[in-house]
């Protein structure tokens, strides 16, 4: 009840400023610091992935660069990693993925699915 | 000379349109007809989309039955963190008839490359300006919060919206928008969403007059070619108040996307 209260008592008096608290709050804490995650490095070509097997280590938070050499869009979907994201013709995407448990997770480019397949195996 | 990194450069806009939606304050004409939408923070740079969604109130009171909320929406999405659009909306009141209601102008600003933090966060700010004699003016922004847990992803969106111009009347009002999807395929992803009006932060609606819905939603992607789509959305929220909700309400969403 206190804690309503104060709640309360904070928005009427500032807002706004309660606001940019709770805003700033929530930036910090997704912005704590951690180490640097390894790199990998995805290339597409001729709508194919370049490696189509990428391993990489388990229980690690990776960031996957990958570069579209096509002069179409690709789109690098994976279920199982929940990630979807769209790589203009000529340009480059960042993906962060994990942490992974060991295993195999299948990824493919949803603009070319016949040719652009890829796994990530994480060891 | 200190050089701008581009992730510094979004977080300086980000922060800047955050700054700006406060301070000009953040509701407009016709809070019976809400917008049922949950968005995410994440944007797909190169995309081109035309947008279409709608909602229906279900009522066995004549004052909340047949309440209907369209928008149409022209979208880009010109950098991999800023996502922009011009919104036309029409809404139809339980007895009235259907009217253009306002046009508006929405941003997103995505703070992150998705999964590069604990939680991913973006900004939605909206400038929308009435187009009904009488009403206010309006801007708008919510906090797009966003968590994948295993095969499901929760998404939040705390949403602060406030009169300006000539005929406000009303202090910034709070509302959400919330929803836990199930990745289970492109084609079909089954969520639950929830919606809620709690009026005015400085002065609360009594709990019976808030708004609160929740209900089952069905979310899904078709390929229409080498690069477009077609997304969908379509679902039924349950009224959890007697005063301020309809018992029902259906609500749907087509989107036509194309990438370049």
């Amino acid at each position: 009840m206190r804690l309503i209260c104060s709640c309360k008592t904070m928005f009427r008096i500032r807002p706004h400023l309660t606001l940019t608290v709770l805003l700033s709050t929530l930036l910090l804490l997704s912005t704590a610091a951690r180490a640097d995650d390894p790199e990998f490095h995805l290339t597409i070509r001729d709508h194919r992935f370049e490696p189509a097997t990428l391993e990489v280590p388990a229980n690690t938070r990776i960031k996957l660069l990958i570069e579209n050499t096509d002069p179409t869009p690709e789109e690098f979907e994976s279920y199982p990693l929940n990630r979807e994201k769209l790589i203009p013709g000529k340009s480059r995407g960042v993906v962060y993925i994990g942490p992974l448990r060991p295993g195999t997770y299948p990824f493919f480019g949803d603009f070319n699915q016949k040719t652009a397949q890829g796994q990530i195996i994480a060891r | 000379m200190t050089s701008i990194t581009p992730a510094t450069f979004r977080t300086s806009i980000g922060a800047a349109a955050a700054v700006a939606a406060l301070f000009l304050g953040a509701h407009h004409a016709c809070a019976d007809t809400p917008d049922l939408k949950v968005y995410s923070p994440i944007v797909e740079p190169g995309e081109f989309a035309i947008e279409t969604r709608g909602n229906l109130a279900i009522d066995n009171n004549r004052d909340k039955d047949g309440a209907q909320n369209f928008h149409h929406e022209i979208e880009y999405t010109p950098t991999d963190f800023w996502h922009t659009a011009l919104i036309g909306e029409m809404v139809k009141d339980a007895d009235g008839s259907l009217k253009y209601n306002a046009t508006a102008w929405e941003n997103i600003i995505q703070f992150f490359p998705q999964g590069q933090q604990w939680l991913d966060l973006g900004l939605y700010v909206e400038f929308e300006s009435a187009k009904q004699h009488g009403a206010a003016d309006a801007v708008e922004w919510k906090l797009l919060a966003e968590k994948d847990v295993g095969p499901l992803t929760f998404t939040v969106n705390p949403i602060f919206e406030k009169e300006v111009g000539d005929n406000a009347s009303k202090t910034t009002e709070f509302k959400y928008a919330a929803r836990v999807r199930w990745r289970l395929m492109p084609e079909l992803e089954p969520a639950v969403e929830a919606y809620g009006d709690i009026g005015e932060i400085r002065r609360l609606d009594p709990p019976n007059e808030q708004r609160h819905q929740v209900g089952p939603v069905l979310l899904g992607k078709f390929q229409l070619g080498p690069t477009s789509a077609l997304r969908y959305e379509a679902g039924y929220l349950f009224g959890l108040t007697s005063g301020g909700s309809p018992d029902g309400a259906f609500k749907w969403l087509l989107e036509v996307e194309h990438y370049f």
